[in-house]
C-alpha cells in the first residue's frame, strides 16, 4: 500500500505561508500522480469491474495473487492465453463449496480431461454416436452378398439399418447400402446430380469374371453432397499402396476406405457375369460359399478338366483375366477336387518344381465309384507358384478353386 | 469521485491549523486506511495492468446463475465455473461457436481434435480408422514399415503419448522407415548421439534359431530427437511381463510393437532371417523355405518313425528360441509332411494330444502315395499351449515313416 503523508509545517496561531500549502500540495500529488498509490489503497471488495478501464488492454495481464494464474489478450499471434503456472484450469459447475469438474487441463501434461462425453467434429460429418461410441463399438462394417447383382453392408450403427464408416476426418453414414454392379455410381464425381446412388465407379464396365473392390466414397456431389453421406463404389482398382494416387484421382484424396472385394463371375464357362456369394468375417478372411457343381469345391475356378493328366494352375495375381487372385490377399484357400478317386493337392514352386504344401483327399478302393474328395490348403499369395491335382493315370473331372482368402487390406 | 472531507472553516470564522490537520488525516485515513472504493473514483478511472487479483475469491460475472472465475490457493486451480446452475460454456473465435461444454459435462468439438505435442496433421477422426501399418520383408537382411498414408513414403504410429508420422523414402536411406540388421540402432535413448538409425537394440545380435521383436520408438537422443521414430529389433517379446523392461529401454509410452521376424529356420540355413507376410490381421505367414525338400517356414520336427507306437514329434511350448513360437503366438499353423523312401506302401498316422496325451485330434493311416516319392501333407493349427504334435507307422508297412512338421505361419495376439 502506498502511505499518504502529508507534510504539516504549520504553527498555531501563525497564518500558513504559502510555501507550507504548497508542500501539502506537492506531499498530495506526489501521491497520486507519482505512483506510490496502488490498489491496496483500494478497499477489498469496494471497487466495481466498471470502475476498472474496459476493455482490458492489448498485452495485460489480468492476474492473481502470486501470478499463478492469468488471463491475457497477446497481440503479436494473436491469442487469448489463460493460464495457471501451478495447477489445473477447470471448467466447472460449483454449488456452495462443491466444485464438480465438467472440463479441465491438467497441469502435469497438459491432457484435457473431459468428464461428460466428447464429441468432436459436429460441423462436419455425421452425428449420430459420439467419440467414446467410435471408440469402444465401432468397426468397418463388413460387406454381405444379397443377389447376383447386388451387395449390401451390415449395419453397424446404435440404430437398425443404419451402416456408418468412419472416412479419414468424418464419419459418414453410407446413404444407398445397396450396391449393384449393374448400375453406375451417383455422387462420387464430378458433375454428378440428383441422389447418390451406389455402384459402379465412373466409367468402369460390368466384364465377367473379374474382381471389384468396394470402395466407400464420400458423396461430394449431387443432392446429398452436405458431407455427411457415403456410398459404395464398385472400382477394377485395388488399395494397393501404389495405387493410392489412382484411387485419390477417381474419388477424392483422402475421401475412400476400402471396404472388401468380391468377385462377379465364377469362370466356369456358365455363371460368368454374377456374383459369387460370399461371407466376409471380421479377421477379414473372404469364403466363397458356393460353388460350380454339387460335390466340387465352392468358389471361382481357376482350372478345370476331366482327362488322365494331373491338373495345374500357375498363379496369376492380378485382375487382367479370369483366372486371377486378387492381391490384396495374403493367402489364399484353395480348393481341390477330383471325381470318385483319391488325389493329392499341391502347392509347388514353379522354378524347382518342388511341392511347398501338400493335403490329400482321402478315399478307399473299394468305394472308388461313390467317394469324391474335396480338400482345401491355405497357402501364402506368392507369384512363380502352381496349384496342382495329382491324380495318377485314370480319367476324371478335376478343378481348383478360389475358395476364400485373407484381405490383407481391411 | 464523492471522497469528502469535513470542513469546519467558514469566510467569517478564523482558519485553524488543526482545521488543516484535520482534512489532512480524514484523506490519510481514506486512502491509507479505509481504501478508496468504487463509488470514490469514476467508471474506467482504474487499468488492469494495476490490479492483482486476490486468491481464493470469487470474481463474478451476472447476477442470476452467474459465472465465476476463481484462483483456489489450496489446491492451485485456477477454476472458470457456473455458480448453483449449471450452464454451457461456450468458446468462440470469431464469434463463431468451436467447443462449448453442456450442462451435463459434455465437451462438443465442432472440427477435430489433433494432439499438439505431436503430429498435427492427423487429427483424432483419422486416428479412429488408423491401422497399425505392418512390417514388411525386403531382403534376409532389411525390414520396412509399410506406408499407411495417403502421402508416398510415410507411416503413421500412434504411440501411447500422441501419433508420429515419419516421411523417409527407403530406396535412399535406412534411418526410420527401414531396419537393416547389421546395424545398431541409435536414438532410442536419451543418452544416443548422432543420426538416428533402425536396427538393433544395442547388446543384443542375432543368434541362430531365434525370434527378434520389432519396435517402433520414438528417437530421444541425438540429431533427429523429438518427433520421429526408429525401428528397433529386440529380444524380449512383448507381452506384458515385459512392458517395464521395454519401458526402461524406450521410455513408457515410448514404443509399440509392429511385430517379429525369424532368425533360423531350423534344420538348414539357420542364420539367416526367413521370408514372411505380415497381415494386419495379425498373421505372420513364412514364404521362403530352408533348403530342397522343406515345406514352408520353420521346421520343428525330423524324425523318422519306425515304430507303431506314437512318437512325439514335437511339444509346443512357447519360447523365444528354437523349434517354438514365442509367448506372444495365440496359434501355431503349421504343415506335416511324411516321406518315405522310394517305395510306395508307407502310412502311418499322426496325432495331435494335450501336455498329457489326451488325444485332440488324429488322421489315420494313408494309402499309398500318388507322385514319384512325394508324400502326403497335413494342415494343423494349435494354440501355443503346449500341445504335441506325435506320429507312428503304419501296422502294415512295409518300410519307416520320415516325417518332418514345420511351423507355417503364426497368429501374433500382440500385432
Amino acid at each position: 500500500m502506498g502511505t499518504l503523508a502529508v507534510t504539516r509545517a504549520l504553527v498555531s496561531n501563525t497564518n500558513p505561508t504559502e510555501a507550507q500549502f504548497d508542500t501539502m500540495r506537492t506531499d498530495l500529488l506526489n501521491f497520486f500522480n507519482a505512483a506510490s498509490m496502488n490498489q491496496n489503497n483500494i478497499a477489498t471488495g469496494g471497487m466495481t469491474y466498471a470502475s476498472l478501464a474496459s476493455p482490458v488492454a492489448n498485452n495485460v495481464t489480468i492476474k492473481w495473487t502470486s501470478s499463478h494464474a492469468t488471463i491475457q489478450y497477446v497481440s503479436a499471434d494473436p491469442k487469448l492465453k489463460i493460464q495457471n503456472t501451478q495447477g489445473d484450469i477447470i471448467w466447472a459447475h460449483r454449488t456452495g463449496s462443491t466444485i464438480t469438474e465438467f472440463l479441465s487441463l491438467r497441469s502435469s501434461d497438459g491432457a484435457i480431461e473431459v468428464w461428460g462425453q466428447m464429441t468432436i467434429n459436429e460441423s462436419v460429418g455425421n452425428q449420430t454416436v459420439g467419440l467414446q461410441w467410435l471408440l469402444s463399438r465401432y468397426r468397418k462394417p463388413r460387406l454381405l452378398y444379397s443377389t447376383d447383382d447386388i451387395i449390401t453392408v451390415e449395419s453397424n450403427g446404435p440404430n437398425s439399418d443404419e451402416s456408418l464408416i468412419m472416412m479419414r476426418d468424418r464419419l459418414c453414414k453410407i446413404v444407398d447400402t445397396t450396391c449393384s454392379l449393374a448400375v453406375d455410381a451417383n455422387g462420387e464425381t464430378s458433375g454428378d446430380t440428383g441422389a447418390a446412388v451406389s455402384g459402379r465407379a465412373a466409367a468402369i464396365a460390368r466384364t465377367a469374371n473379374r474382381w471389384y473392390y468396394i470402395y466407400a466414397v464420400r458423396v461430394q456431389y449431387g443432392d446429398d453432397n452436405g458431407g455427411t453421406y457415403a456410398i459404395l463404389v464398385a472400382h477394377t482398382t485395388s488399395p494397393e499402396t501404389s495405387n493410392i494416387a489412382t484411387l485419390n484421382t477417381a474419388f477424392g484424396t483422402g475421401e475412400w476406405v476400402y471396404m472388401g472385394v468380391i468377385r462377379n463371375g465364377y469362370n466356369d464357362g456358365v455363371n460368368t457375369n454374377i456374383i459369387v456369394p460370399f461371407v466376409y468375417d471380421e479377421c477379414g478372411y473372404l469364403r466363397f460359399t458356393q460353388g460350380t457343381s454339387a460335390g466340387q469345391p465352392a468358389g471361382v475356378t481357376m482350372a478345370t478338366a476331366t482327362d488322365t493328366s494331373n491338373l495345374s494352375y500357375d498363379l496369376v495375381i492380378g485382375n487382367a483375366a479370369a483366372a486371377t487372385i486378387p492381391p490384396v490377399a495374403t493367402r489364399v484357400i484353395f480348393g481341390g477336387h477330383r471325381e470318385s478317386h483319391g488325389f493329392e493337392l499341391h502347392y509347388r514352386e514353379i522354378a524347382s518344381l518342388e511341392n511347398h504344401f501338400i493335403t490329400s483327399g482321402c478315399y478307399h478302393v473299394t468305394e472308388l465309384s461313390t467317394l469324391a474328395p474335396v480338400v482345401y490348403m491355405e497357402v501364402p499369395l506368392l507369384s512363380g507358384y502352381r496349384v496342382v491335382v495329382v491324380i495318377g493315370n485314370v480319367s476324371t473331372t478335376k478343378r481348383i478353386t478360389v475358395f476364400g482368402l485373407l484381405d490383407h487390406y481391411l | 469521485m464523492s471522497v469528502t472531507l469535513t470542513k469546519n472553516y467558514g469566510d467569517l470564522t478564523l482558519l485553524f491549523v488543526s482545521d488543516i490537520h484535520g482534512m489532512w488525516t480524514e484523506l490519510e485515513t481514506k486512502v491509507n486506511t479505509t481504501g478508496l472504493d468504487s463509488t470514490d473514483v469514476a467508471s474506467g478511472w482504474a487499468t488492469w495492468a494495476m490490479v492483482t487479483l486476490e486468491k481464493d475469491t470469487d470474481y463474478t460475472m451476472g447476477l442470476t446463475s452467474s459465472g465465476i472465475v476463481r484462483f483456489y490457493s489450496t489446491d492451485n486451480t485456477f477454476v472458470f465455473a457456473h455458480d448453483t446452475n449449471a450452464k454451457i460454456t461456450y468458446f468462440k473465435i470469431n464469434g463463431t461457436e468451436v467447443a462449448q461444454v453442456d450442462t451435463s459435462a459434455n465437451f462438443k468439438v465442432k472440427k477435430d481434435v489433433f494432439f499438439y505435442n505431436r503430429s498435427t496433421v492427423y487429427g483424432l477422426s483419422y486416428l479412429i480408422g488408423y491401422e497399425k501399418p505392418v512390417l514388411v520383408y525386403l531382403t534376409s537382411t532389411t525390414i520396412q514399415v509399410e506406408q499407411n498414408t495417403n502421402t508416398a513414403h510415410r507411416t503413421l504410429i500412434v504411440f501411447p503419448s500422441g501419433p508420429i508420422a515419419v516421411t523417409e523414402d527407403i530406396s535412399a536411406t535406412h534411418k526410420f522407415r527401414k531396419l537393416v540388421t547389421s546395424a545398431t540402432a541409435n536414438g532410442y535413448s536419451t543418452s544416443h548421439t548422432g543420426a538416428a538409425d533402425s536396427g538393433m537394440k544395442s547388446g543384443v545380435t542375432l543368434t541362430a534359431n531365434t525370434w527378434y521383436f520389432v519396435y517402433a520408438v520414438i528417437v530421444r537422443g541425438g540429431d533427429d530427437v523429438g518427433n520421429n521414430y526408429i525401428m528397433v529389433a529386440d529380444s524380449v517379446n512383448p507381452t506384458p511381463g515385459n512392458w517395464s523392461t521395454l519401458d526402461t529401454s524406450y521410455g513408457s509410452g515410448g514404443w509399440v510393437y509392429l511385430g517379429m521376424f525369424r532368425y533360423g529356420h531350423g534344420g538348414a540355413q539357420t542364420t539367416t532371417m526367413v521370408p514372411f507376410i505380415q497381415d494386419h490381421q495379425g498373421w505372420l505367414t513364412f514364404t521362403g523355405r530352408a533348403a530342397s525338400g522343406n515345406f514352408f517356414g520353420i521346421r520343428v520336427a525330423s524324425t523318422t518313425i519306425s515304430s507303431t507306437s506314437y512318437t512325439t514329434l514335437e511339444t509346443f511350448t512357447a519360447a523365444n528360441s528354437g523349434d517354438a513360437a514365442p509367448a506372444n503366438v495365440s496359434i501355431i499353423k503349421g504343415t506335416i509332411r511324411p516321406v518315405g523312401d522310394g517305395d510306395s506302401d508307407f502310412h502311418g498316422a499322426i496325432r495331435i494330444t494335450d501336455g498329457s496325451d489326451v488325444t485332440l485330434w488324429e488322421l489315420p493311416s494313408f494309402g499309398s502315395n500318388l507322385s514319384d516319392n512325394e508324400a502326403h501333407g497335413w494342415e494343423f493349427k494349435l494354440p501355443n499351449v503346449g500341445l504335441k504334435l506325435k506320429g507312428r507307422r503304419g501296422v502294415n508297412a512295409s518300410e519307416d515313416w520320415d516325417v518332418t512338421a514345420y511351423i507355417s505361419a503364426v497368429l501374433d495376439e500382440w500385432v
